[in-house]
């Protein structure tokens, strides 16, 4: 047997090897819990303030109890800019702002020289005691004679020490006995960017405020416009089929919270149910809705025209809705009411 | 990683990219598509993370260079 004197300090292969892999793991936790920490604190208000002021501490325990601690509002950074010489004020969460600072062990490379035992123990010793191993192994001579006398070979297990490197230059230096026999190469992989991370950034960037136009409001008038079926007049033939032009308008007016006019704002119209049987609507071209600017009073006008088919018409009500380009929340809906039934006039142009 | 941080722009919906040390050190930005100035309004307790994280950058970014 090798009576070295490594041989006490020599260590299960699987320990040398597992060790720096554990510790890497034990990193990216750290790193993970780091990651975390970060955008609790730079992404949301201190939601502990809030306790604080009503008493009510929870420790780290408490909060995983409940299901983790409870984040505050998002923080926003505000952003200033000039627009027709009026001053909007744009807020977005200030996680969506920047790539996160997402640290990571992508690769780690373990080279290391290990000084090979080889080190064995029998299946009977090993049973009276599992965790160590017996003190009379065999040396690797004695297996080959076990072998020869075909006896049951002893458990064989590897065991050794980490060596100095035996880079080129100190190689001479090194003592038989420290050199390695063995060099051993490990890599470890990380994974990409959490898919919740990936999910939250989306929904961060749809929360971006406009900070001007909260409060601002659109009012229909009037909320529901009627198309009085017998009034209108047969414009003409088609196929047997009789056409008849409808126009109906609405205005819609674009106020803030002080119930201030807002000028030069676009405004879309556009109908919930666009393909009805019977209605062929005149949108502006190419475009399946209505668009125009307010005027100097907030105001814009819209007409909503069209042409009815006698024989496909059976419609009772359309809905619409008129919002602000820019920020499809502030909207406001209507419904435009077809009453009484079509009538065939003698007046066909 | 994807990367889809950073503002779009109000005017021509272009994105904006910005670094840490633009929120840092900058008060206003030029959206480089339509040029539309921007100011811009960093909460400082927010500028006190933002310190920590671009010198702790910097720190591993010094340990990179390391070489026993």
């Amino acid at each position: 047997m090798n009576t070295s004197i490594y041989d006490d300090a020599a260590t299960g292969l699987e320990k040398i090897f597992s060790a720096p892999l554990n510790a890497v793991i034990d990193a990216d936790i750290r790193l993970a819990n780091s990651i975390a920490n970060f955008i609790e604190s730079y992404g949301f208000e201190n939601s502990d303030e809030g306790d604080v002021e009503k008493g009510n501490i929870e420790t780290k325990e408490e909060d995983d109890a409940k299901g983790g601690k409870k984040l505050g509002p998002l923080r926003m950074i505000s952003f200033t800019y000039n627009q027709d010489g009026k001053k909007v004020t744009i807020k977005i969460p200030a996680l969506s702002l920047i790539q996160l600072p997402l640290l990571q062990i992508k690769k780690a490379d373990f080279d290391m020289e290990v000084q090979l035992f080889t080190m064995a123990v029998d299946n009977q010793s090993k049973q009276n005691n599992n965790t160590e191993i017996d003190e009379k192994v065999p040396s690797l001579e004695e297996i080959a004679k076990s072998k020869q006398r075909k006896s049951k070979p002893p458990k064989v297990l590897l065991r050794g020490v980490m060596t100095a490197s035996s880079s080129a230059g100190n190689e001479d230096k090194l003592k038989e006995s420290m050199k390695a026999n063995m060099k051993v190469k490990l890599e470890m992989g990380a994974s990409d960017m959490p898919g919740g991370l990936i999910n939250m950034l989306a929904v961060l960037n749809d929360v971006t405020e406009v900070q001007d136009q909260v409060g601002w409001k659109i009012t229909n008038s009037p909320e529901q416009p009627e198309v009085v079926l017998s009034d209108l007049t047969a414009d003409r033939e088609k196929d047997g089929n009789t056409l008849y032009h409808f126009s109906v308008k609405i205005t819609a007016s674009l106020k803030d919270s002080s119930k201030t006019e807002i000028p030069n704002q676009l405004i879309v119209l556009v109908l919930n149910n666009q393909d009805i049987d019977g209605i062929t609507f005149n949108y502006l071209p190419d475009k399946p809705y209505y668009q125009q600017y307010t005027n100097a009073w907030g105001e814009t006008t819209f007409t909503v025209s069209g042409v009815i088919s006698s024989q496909q018409f059976n419609t009772k009500e359309v809905r619409f809705k008129t919002y602000l380009e820019k920020n499809n929340k502030v909207a406001s809906e209507g419904t435009i009411k077809f009453i009484g039934e079509l009538t065939k006039s003698s007046k066909i142009n | 990683m994807s990367n889809n941080t950073g503002l779009e722009c109000p005017k021509c919906s272009f994105k904006i990219k910005f670094t840490m040390e633009t929120l840092l050190a900058q008060q206003t930005v030029i959206c480089p598509n339509c040029q539309l100035k921007l100011d811009m309004n960093v909460p400082s307790e927010m500028k006190g993370h933002l310190q920590e994280i671009v010198l702790a950058e910097k720190m591993i970014k010094d340990v990179q260079k390391f070489s026993k």
